[in-house]
């Protein structure tokens, strides 16, 4: 993508990140021999191996607010959050047509269910329920988890026959290397230049990367490092705030831009906490690249409601990233329904207390339309805290 | 010069004109309609006939930021806050009751919002909830009032569901009951939704457009909670706490140029 402006880099990630066609994708497979597409939901999949394998991993999202849920409704019961529903609507719509496997993370019991349901209506030509290790013990959850992969690699190999080899691996590493490397600069940027480039506009890039060949989207991410690298717009009188809960259902781009207009600078997320899993570089130059891919999952992964996490508590990383990105308060917006994120909110929430570090708390759904009343409890919160607040204080973990 | 408080709702946009002693000097109503740039205006233009004010204006509600005049925003929770501590310089529980949303705040002995909480999605318990149900029934603000008074016991409202509610109380009519036991029903029905809310620890003060046109109501409140209060001019608490709040401020966003150099100057 050869554009130099930061407004057209945006408006074209945006066109790239919400299309339901997955046009893009579709196209790049057109374009070789043996080039196989698989579809993987949140939160976080190794897409290096499907790379290596001469695949394009497209990250599955939902319809957020861009499809009509008709029949998705039909396969969940009224409990149950909003992201499963409109998958199945884009699967029964022949969304995923050119689709040649489905891998679903083990994060929930929906997405569990999901995958089920995608086995019986046949989509694709392998359906895996990946199963993340709980045991981070290399040679127990390691040991595990590579044999899980594996037979990721082994569903793709009978689809195109192409063997994965070190050297292909290991080069397919260094280019998600490179775009987590990016995507952690822009982040970086904007912690301390949070008004050269809305929140809204970093999602539109990051989630494009779901949907594009990880070279291109390397592309795309130097050219906007380098662009707001420069000075450009005027700080405003605004929060900086952490928002947390939206790892796996994505929130409307009109609750991120409604954060940000009600008086807030988003400068840490877990939107699309998938591209930004590994924190760090994976090994490059290893004569066993798989066994990198596995260790870094054990080492390097970032905490999140569905990684069990007894000797590195998620509650004490909050606190070490709330006082890296040195944010004023915290928004826990989370998926209605959504059990994983709920049932850490009242443990995360306990510690901001403990802490004395202001919070606010609210729920959403992909599809939400109506921001007034969280505009206003933003607002709110906002200006509580220009008013009346003093700095976060120093504390000690 | 006066000073011009706005506070843009989703149903009415109220304006409030504020002296240099910080009293209401004149007040303004009219309603948002589809276009707040236009409620603005008009309330802008309506006070320019007869004052001299200076700009930015102060805003706050749910349009906060959609006119074309030089504006501050504010959040329409703490400018309200500030008015009512402005008023009883003490603590307190604020339940405003506005045209598509009920908020509680608790205000701290310092005017600060210790809480607050607004209903979600739906619009029961709020302004339209009443005003739906009065053009269904085909009686003004006045009349309910009046029918109230004239309840002889109390019909309970179960739906939550604005619509529902409708259909449950035209039922109601045809088993039998009065209008006047019905309206009562109706109002303890907005009542009981806003408890729901709250967790009401001292003196309550009630606000909101709502109080204003029904005030039948707020004797209902002191039912539940005797220190129960709504001040004059319950309607324009907040747009006047945009203008207090202003004295407030740490810092301000950059204001925007005017767009209508020749308005609202005195000229």
């Amino acid at each position: 993508m050869h554009l130099n402006n930061l407004k057209e880099i945006v408006a074209r990630c945006e066109e790239l990140a919400f299309d339901l066609s997955f046009t893009r994708a579709r196209e790049w497979k057109s374009q070789g021999e043996g080039r196989i597409i698989v579809g993987h939901l949140p939160i976080y999949f190794p897409r290096e191996i499907i790379h290596a394998a001469n695949g394009l991993a497209v990250g599955i999202l939902g319809g957020g607010d861009k499809k009509l849920i008709i029949r998705g409704d039909a396969y969940y019961q009224s409990y149950i959050c909003h992201m499963p529903r409109s998958i199945i609507e884009l699967a029964i719509d022949k969304h995923f047509e050119g689709f040649d496997g489905f891998i679903f993370p083990s994060i929930c019991d929906v997405i569990r269910n999901l995958s089920g349901m995608f086995q019986i209506m046949g989509e694709g030509k392998f359906v895996k329920y990946l199963d993340f290790p709980q045991n981070f013990k290399p040679d127990i959850g390691g040991t595990f988890y590579r044999h899980e992969l594996q037979t990721v690699l082994d569903e793709v190999y009978k689809l195109n026959g192409v063997e994965v080899t070190t050297e292909r691996l290991n080069h397919s590493i260094s280019l998600f290397n490179i775009n987590r490397s990016l995507i952690s600069q822009l982040y970086n940027i904007r912690q301390e230049f949070p008004w050269r480039m809305t929140a809204a506009d970093l999602y539109h890039i990051v989630r494009a990367g779901y949907v594009l060949p990880v070279e291109e989207h390397n592309e795309i991410l130097t050219n906007v490092v380098r662009l707001i690298s420069q000075e450009s717009g005027d700080p405003m009188d605004k929060i900086r705030v952490l928002v947390i809960g939206a790892f796996c259902e994505q929130p409307p781009v009109g609750l991120i831009r409604t954060i940000e207009l009600a008086g807030c600078y988003i400068v840490e997320d877990d939107f699309l906490l998938g591209a930004r899993w590994i924190q760090g570089d994976i090994e490059t130059n290893s004569n066993d690249p798989l066994e990198s891919v596995t260790s870094a999952y054990l080492e390097k992964s970032t905490f999140s409601s569905s990684v069990f996490d007894v000797g590195n508590p998620k509650e004490v990383r909050l606190l070490n990233l709330i006082r890296y990105r040195k944010v004023d308060g915290v928004i826990f917006a989370a998926p209605s329904f959504c059990d994983p994120a709920l049932l850490d909110h009242p443990i995360l929430q306990k510690e901001c207390n403990d802490k004395n570090i202001r919070f606010i708390s609210f729920l959403y759904s992909e599809n939400t339309g109506q921001f007034k009343v969280i505009k206003e409890q933003v607002g709110t919160f906002s200006d509580s805290i220009k008013l009346w607040d003093e700095p976060v204080p120093a504390f000690s973990l | 010069m006066y000073r011009l408080g706005l506070d843009l709702g989703s149903s009415y946009t109220k304006g409030v004109l504020v002296d240099e002693n910080n009293r209401m000097t004149d007040s303004y109503c009219v309603r948002s309609g589809y276009n707040f740039n236009n409620a603005a205006t008009k309330i802008i233009n309506h006070f320019n006939e007869k004052y001299e004010f200076g700009y930015p204006v102060f805003t706050c509600g749910y349009g906060r930021e959609q006119i074309q005049a030089p504006f501050v925003s504010n959040s329409e929770l703490i400018a309200l806050s500030r008015a009512v501590y402005e008023i009883y310089r003490s603590s307190c529980s604020i339940i405003d009751i506005g045209g598509q949303d009920t908020k509680f705040i608790q205000v701290n002995a310092l005017g600060q919002v210790e809480k607050f909480k607004m209903n979600r999605k739906c619009a029961a318990g709020t302004g339209s909830f009443l005003e739906e149900i009065a053009f269904r029934l085909d009686v003004t603000p006045e009349e309910f009032t009046a029918f109230a008074k004239e309840a002889t016991e109390e019909v309970r409202i179960n739906s939550f569901c604005t619509v529902f509610a409708i259909s449950e109380i035209i039922g109601m009519i045809k088993n039998g009951s009065t209008l006047p036991n019905i309206i009562l029903g109706i109002y303890n029905s907005i009542i009981l939704r806003s408890f729901e809310l709250s967790l009401i620890v001292d003196h309550l003060v009630i606000t909101g457009g709502l109080p204003a046109m029904h005030p039948t109501i707020v004797s209902l409140f002191k039912k539940s909670y005797p220190d129960t209060d709504s001040p004059e001019h319950s309607q324009f608490l907040a747009a006047w706490g945009c203008v207090l709040l202003n004295n407030e401020r740490k810092s301000m966003d950059p204001i925007p140029p005017d767009p209508f150099p020749q308005q609202g100057k005195g000229e």
